[in-house]
């Protein structure tokens, strides 16, 4: 293992480095050149996307560092074939003792995790140029990246735990960062006591597995659960439990009463993080919980997350018809989107069926992620320009700001779900794969739910197309930043739609390490 | 080999993206009036070149294996690539006679909404024109798509644009802004339905797939083998789906609203064209891939095309205003559509084995579809002389008018004219498909083929009463003496309607022989009950 293991975890550790580099400048420059610290941030997350995708396409790690391995060069050709090699552990034992892994799943989310990291820096810029402790704000930022990508990886009780609470530290500072803004402090103190809450109710589930089965270990968990049928209550309650915990990250009803709040009051691209970031993340560990954990208990699992993400979606798109703060009604399609991501979750069938829950799960995150970033873009680029939030001030924005206004229709028609856009593709298969799992009934109010949310979508489209503009209107511009993010976004929001097999095969990167591990 | 489906679909695209380029709104209003006559010419040389294409010549590229080029043998000008291969996801196109007549009337329509808007658009210019040949690539789409994933793609990128249009260029008194919404939400909650109809025929059938051809019956693939519960299902999918958009009651109340608030020409293509949709997709989709299903639940949804034909009607003739009158109209004869493909799924295993009676249910199908043709030229004809008369008195109150056949009476003639077509006067287009509907419903679906006569006579009442004498007899008032009669675009732009008015009424047979060579191919499926 050796060398070996910092090549695997390198995305992790630049990401590290960079973060505690940024922190420290900033302390020598004083608050200064914030500027600088943020285009160091933004080297340091397009190098470890970089580096994800080297992970991500299997590259021969001698061969790519150009440095002879000898006998382990032979060990890791397993890898490029992608066999159930691939993993990789803290410990060189076997599968079932690792503590933290790095495999196609885990690279999703680096990319994932890099890529959320590189767009909300991109609305970042022009947002932090006028605000204090910029510098701060990058190295803390880069650190909650870093956690998000860690969380994905954890495959102990004991790392989810650590992780989870990494990534939820950083964000309740992030969520405060207007340190003189009311609001900001209240969402923080918010999204603070909701999560430790959540997390002493995981943490007690964790202890009830941990209890029961005298490890740590997922896999090992799942070995002992699995080998006697008495555990099945006991199995149901505890992943309850820890739902708490990760429904918490995820925001599923009925713990997602923070995300509101939490989403209007913290500075605009932590919102967009928020809202992306931990999200995915929680799935992640969602996914190994249900693959490696409970997963011959199908018929408990899939009716508690069924009814999870029934409560979720409907729940989201109806609250959200009646918001009028964009950042609100954006949280609560966030929680709805969340219920469509969990629909593909309790798809999950392991039959080798492109439509197939993990795929369909993966694929919807890939769309999400890029149509929910670039809505967010807007946004900041309108409330950096005017302040406005409010959607009744949107009036007029095809005159204003016609791209803009155009990028908003796309990106909005991509949350509901219709084409051509990268949402309709997940929407596609989720819907596809709740079929394919003989949850049919789930598909019918996962459609239902998106007609529903089609009316919130265009409400805040109604006004930028419909409605004059204000008397005392300004053209709207925005930095090149903003620009390139937005460019990026809309591109990849067409791209997954026109071109899916690329994604698709991530996806399904991500799913096949459970393909061949629970077969 | 020119790909003309692909250029057919797309030109209007390119067309869309140049126009947001130009710089002003003149140049635009030229630039795409001529560009919209590109796939007009194309769709003409194609429909009149279509006979020849004759397997094995049917196909201008295929990269699908040979099983496409048996399945589509009855389409010609075929295209077929792998898109999505993982799971069987192909641009796949093709025309026969059932849909490249009515690819020809998008393209006609497209290009006369054009001509007739670019005189009485004038705000926000640019939108409409790149919003307008937008629409167009979702109809034609639609129409050429033989894999029901691009299907479904075009059936949805139709939607946006007509909401824009309602929506800002609707007046304001018609609550633009409510019917773009309802139009929106109601077609979109159909077609979500269709949606996990089309994955459920994907996930079913053997080997999986979404291609259309590959999917109908006789194919040797029956998706559904004899599971009657799943299979009803996914035709329900797709019947609310077509039921919505074309629209059959009781799902048509967003048509109404809609209608009234478009403006002219985002009428004319309601009508002419986007409630088509959902017409061709009982007879592209339920007929060849549903049979069993179809047959079983023809009677109901007879009933509930005669309740459409006759609610239609009397609804309509309740109306006072002209735009929401048409609307109505377009309930009625829209219920005829639906009656012919009915009356044609109602023949039993036993009676398609009788030459009399697959002799009626071509007839349905083929006058079923005819109907959608003339009923595209009519009522596009009759929005736009709404659209004329609103320009000049800005008011669409039936009873404020009176007179106008002498006042002006190229307008009367012509309002005369669309009227009585309308109305199923025999010469004139409008009568031959309901005709030949009711031809063949009176052997299947007796008792509502008597019952949807009615729908006829009302029809005529309300054209005659509400239409014809509010609008051209009586005594002109006072304030209507200065009216203009209409001028050089306007008579331009109805010309080609009216004179294909007498051509279908008179000779219908260069359509109708068209369209059978698709109807027979529709009833072999049919056999496979």
């Amino acid at each position: 293992m050796d060398g070996l293991v910092f090549f695997y975890l390198s995305p992790e550790l630049i990401l590290i480095v960079a973060s505690l580099l940024i922190l420290g400048l900033d302390l020598l420059w004083r608050g200064k050149r914030a500027q600088t610290l943020g285009i160091v941030a933004l080297v340091a997350l397009a190098a470890a996307l970089a580096m994800s995708f080297v992970l991500g396409f299997r590259v021969n790690p001698a061969e790519f560092l150009g440095i002879q391995w000898g006998n382990q060069v032979a060990m890791f050709c397993g890898v490029c074939g992608g066999s159930i090699a691939d993993l990789l552990y803290w410990t060189p034992r076997d599968l079932a003792d690792a503590m933290y892994v790095s495999d196609n799943l885990t690279n999703f989310f680096r990319i994932v995790g890099t890529i959320t990291g590189i767009l909300v820096l991109f609305a970042s810029f022009e947002y932090m140029r006028t605000r204090k402790y910029a510098g701060e704000f990058y190295g803390l930022f880069l650190l909650a990246v870093v956690s998000l990508i860690m969380l994905a990886a954890s495959t102990s009780l004991l790392m989810i735990f650590i992780t989870l609470e990494f990534l939820s530290i950083v964000s309740y500072i992030l969520t405060g960062f207007l340190r003189e803004n009311k609001k900001s402090n209240e969402a923080a103190l918010k999204y603070f006591l909701f999560g430790a809450i959540a997390s002493a109710v995981m943490l007690y589930g964790m202890s009830l597995f941990y209890g029961a089965t005298g490890s740590l270990n997922l896999g090992e968990i799942g070995k002992v659960i699995t080998g006697d049928t008495n555990y099945e209550v006991l199995a149901l309650f505890a992943l309850g439990l820890m739902l708490a915990g990760i429904g918490f990250k995820i925001s599923l009803v009925p713990f997602h009463m923070w995300a509101p709040d939490a989403y209007e009051g913290a500075p605009t691209p932590v919102t967009m993080f928020l809202s992306v970031g931990p999200k995915v993340a929680g799935f992640a560990v969602l996914l190994r919980l249900i693959l490696q954990v409970v997963l011959v208990y199908k018929n408990d699992w899939v009716a508690l997350l069924a009814l999870l993400a029934v409560l979720t979606m409907t729940l989201g798109n109806v609250v959200a018809l009646v918001q009028t703060n964009v950042k609100r009604l954006l949280a609560y399609s966030s929680i709805a989107q969340a219920g469509y991501m969990l629909v593909g979750v309790a798809s999950i069938s392991l039959s080798r069926n492109p439509f197939d829950g993990i795929n369909a799960v993966l694929i919807y995150i890939a769309a999400y992620l890029f149509t929910n970033l670039g809505a967010f873009l807007v946004v900041i680029a309108i409330e950096n320009k005017t302040g406005a939030v409010d959607i009744s001030q949107y009036g007029g924005m095809i005159k204003r700001a016609p791209g803009l206004a155009v990028l908003m229709v796309f990106f909005m028609l991509s949350l509901a779900g219709i084409p051509p856009t990268a949402g309709f593709m997940g929407k596609f298969f989720v819907f596809g794969s709740a079929i394919n799992a003989d949850l049919g009934w789930l598909a019918v109010i996962g459609v239902i739910n998106s007609v529903i949310s089609l009316f919130y979508y265009m409400k805040v489209i109604r006004p930028m197309f419909f409605d004059p503009a204000p008397a005392d209107a300004q053209p709207i511009t925005y930095s090149r930043w903003i620009q390139a993010g937005l460019v990026i976004a809309a591109v990849m929001t067409l791209l997954i739609m026109l071109f899916p097999m690329p994604f698709y095969n991530l996806a399904s990167g991500g799913a096949y390490i459970f393909g061949v591990a629970m077969r | 080999m020119i790909p003309y489906l692909s250029l057919i679909t797309f030109i209007p695209l390119l067309g869309a993206i140049i126009v947001l380029f130009l710089p002003n709104d003149k140049i635009i209003k030229q630039f795409a009036i001529v560009w919209s006559i590109i796939p007009l010419i194309l769709a003409t040389v194609a429909w009149a070149t279509m006979s020849t294409w004759q397997p094995p010549y049917n196909f201008v590229y295929n990269y699908c294996g040979p099983a496409i080029d048996v399945a589509s043998a009855s389409y010609t000008f075929g295209e077929c690539a792998p898109w999505i291969p993982v799971i069987g996801i192909q641009y796949h196109l093709g025309a026969d006679g059932l849909s490249m007549p009515l690819i020809w009337l998008t393209t006609l329509l497209t290009t006369l909404g054009l001509f007739y808007s670019a005189k009485v658009i004038n705000t926000r210019v640019k939108e409409f024109f790149a919003l307008f040949l937008l629409l167009a690539v979702g109809m034609l789409g639609v129409f050429v798509s033989l894999d029901l994933f691009l299907f479904y793609l075009f059936w949805e990128i139709g939607l946006v644009p007509m909401y824009f249009l309602i929506g800002i260029w609707g007046h304001d008194t018609d609550r633009p802004q409510y019917a773009a919404i309802k139009f929106f939400m109601y077609t979109l909650a159909g077609s979500v339905f269709m949606l996990l109809g089309i994955i459920a025929l994907y996930l079913y059938s053997t080997p999986n797939t979404f291609d259309m051809t590959l999917l109908a019956a006789g194919q040797s693939n029956m998706p559904f083998g004899k599971d009657v519960l799943i299979s009803s299902l996914a035709f329900l999918g797709f019947f609310l789906a077509f039921s919505i958009k074309m629209p059959l009651f009781p799902f048509h109340t967003w048509l109404p609203d809609a209608h009234t608030a478009a403006p002219t020409a985002g009428s004319v293509i309601l009508a002419g064209i986007l409630l088509k949709l959902g017409g061709y997709g009982f007879f592209r989709v339920l007929l060849p891939i549903f049979p069993q299903v179809s047959q079983q639940w023809a009677f109901w949804i007879g009933v509930l095309a005669v309740i459409s034909i006759v609610y239609g009607s009397l609804v309509a003739m309740a109306q006072t205003d002209f735009k929401r009158l048409v609307a109505y109209s377009s309930v009625g004869h829209m219920g005829f559509v639906v009656l012919g493909f009915a009356a044609a799924a109602a023949l039993t295993a036993e009676q398609m084995t009788n030459q009399n009676y697959i002799n009626s249910g071509a007839a349905a199908i083929n006058g079923a579809v005819l109907a959608m043709i003339s009923h595209g030229v009519i009522t596009g004809g009759l929005f736009f002389l709404v659209g004329m008369l609103y320009e000049r008195t800005h008011t669409r109150e039936l009873s404020q008018f009176g007179g106008f056949g002498a006042q002006i009476p190229v307008y009367g003639a012509l309002l005369l004219l669309t009227a009585f077509a309308s109305l199923g006067l025999p010469g004139l287009a409008g009568f031959v498909g309901e005709f030949m509907v009711m031809q063949g419903a009176y052997s299947t679906l007796t008792i509502l083929a008597f019952i949807g006569v009615w729908g006829i006579v009302f029809t005529a009442a309300y054209f005659l009463w509400k239409v014809i004498q509010r609008i051209l007899l009586g005594s002109a008032d006072e304030r209507w003496v200065k009216l203009p009669d209409l001028k050089g675009y306007e008579i331009l732009t109805l010309a080609p309607l009216a004179v294909l008015m007498f051509v279908i009424g008179i000779f219908p047979n260069w359509i109708l022989d068209s369209i059978n060579t698709a109807t027979i191919v529709i009833l072999e499926y049919m056999k496979q009950i």
